[in-house]
């Protein structure tokens, strides 16, 4: 039996306290998703990887998940930091950046199966992090 | 009976103890540490005393956290305690010794622990699910879910969730710390159980990762080497190294939270560390 594709849906104001609801919902989605405990813990770790130097600025922050048959498409946006951007998209830290900053590709392998980077005509960016979990 | 005829508190050591250690093979043992560096001698020690750690951790075993991490402490003051312990003076180790695994573990409590307030239902459920988990995962030779851990458990889907989730205020362990360690002398468990990856080559970043990295600890290192280089998952890693997968879960986001932090002070000051 194929499963219909939902999206799940958050946005909060880019505040510290605020963002373990990013986690909240993916444990909700984890749940009835039937995930391991691993599995969303990989997905925890990715989402706060992709945010961690994120500057809050008095904007907001969404997270969609779409639930697919064969995995789950958590798009995270809008992003700014523009070196995180450079590297998801060279696949390693730029070579002005690399004393800088942890190379995240090396982090996101390992933790979901797919990302991808999607730009903004006002220069920011959203990240789509996907998983299979069929 | 020991060696040299002394019977004294002959029966408490063979409660203690896996098998009677004599006075006179515990001195010898002892002497080869100290004088010849006898690492042999050192792991035999250590394998020895465990049983007096893992009696002294279970005297905590009601303060809320997991046995298991206590024993782990407790090893650290044992290792002290036999590198540090003078033959000449007279005493036996396990006299020497147990006031120095204690305090470890004391120190252990003041240190470290919740960072946060979280209610005690919930601490409790954290340190119960990290038991849950380790059986259902040899059990199920996989993760579990959240629904299995519920069940287990006897608590609610949401419970878990929730209970995981506190988890993170949980500081976790840093037996093994060098570098930032507030003390100098912490010895780490992998010195005695051998050393798995002499190698950390990274890739394109490796140049400035790695003086980074050399500041985590020997089983950070691994831990994060096994999950991001080998591609190891966090179940398999736990039963590599010998701890919960929720406490893999915590060494691996700690770590990468220390590198993090470290990689950006070293952009900041300018300097690479190496």
């Amino acid at each position: 039996m194929g499963l219909t594709t939902h999206t799940v849906s958050l946005t909060i104001p880019h505040d510290a306290d605020l963002l373990p609801l990013f986690s909240m919902i993916l444990g909700g989605i984890a749940l009835r998703r039937n995930l391991s405990f691993e599995t969303l813990d990989d997905l925890q770790l990715a989402v706060d990887s992709v945010l961690v130097d994120e500057k809050p600025g008095g904007r907001e922050i969404s997270m969609s998940v779409e639930l697919r048959e064969e995995g789950l498409d958590i798009r995270l946006s809008p992003l700014t930091q523009q070196d995180l951007r450079d590297t998801l998209v060279q696949g390693a830290v730029p070579a002005g950046a690399a004393d800088r900053c942890l190379d995240v590709c090396l982090i996101l392998r390992s933790l979901v199966d797919d990302y991808t980077v999607h730009d903004f005509e006002d220069g920011s960016y959203a990240v789509v992090l996907r998983k299979l979990t069929g | 009976m020991s060696e040299d005829g002394s019977v004294k508190n002959s029966n408490a050591r063979t409660a203690l103890f896996s098998e009677p250690i004599s006075t006179v093979a515990e001195k010898e043992l002892l002497r080869r540490v100290h004088r010849e560096t006898d690492t042999a001698a050192r792991d035999e020690l250590i394998t020895r005393y465990l049983p007096l750690v893992r009696s002294l951790a279970r005297r905590f075993a009601s303060r809320g956290q997991p046995v298991e991490d206590l024993i782990q402490v407790g090893s650290i003051g044992l290792i002290k305690a036999i590198d540090r312990f003078d033959i000449e003076r007279g005493v036996e180790l396990s006299t020497y010794a147990t006031p120095t695994i204690l305090g470890e573990i004391k120190r252990y409590f003041r240190d470290k622990g919740w960072a946060v307030k979280v209610p005690r239902a919930l601490q409790d459920l954290n340190i119960r699910l990290n038991k849950v988990m380790e059986q259902l995962t040899v059990e199920l030779n996989r993760s579990p879910t959240i629904s299995e851990l519920a069940v287990a458990c006897k608590v609610t889907e949401e419970e878990v969730l929730e209970a995981l989730e506190s988890g993170r205020a949980y500081n976790s362990l840093s037996l093994f710390s060098s570098g930032a360690s507030d003390d100098e002398d912490s010895l780490e468990l992998l010195d005695y159980l051998g050393r798995e990856e002499p190698e950390y080559e990274l890739v394109e970043q490796r140049r400035y990762l790695a003086p980074v990295m050399s500041q985590l600890d020997e089983r950070e290192r691994l831990i994060l080497h096994l999950r991001f280089f080998e591609g190891m998952t966090q179940t398999q890693i736990a039963a590599r190294v010998g701890i919960s997968q929720m406490h893999v879960s915590r060494l691996i986001r700690k770590s990468i939270d220390m590198l993090r932090q470290m990689m950006k002070d070293q952009g900041e000051d300018g300097s690479p560390t190496n």
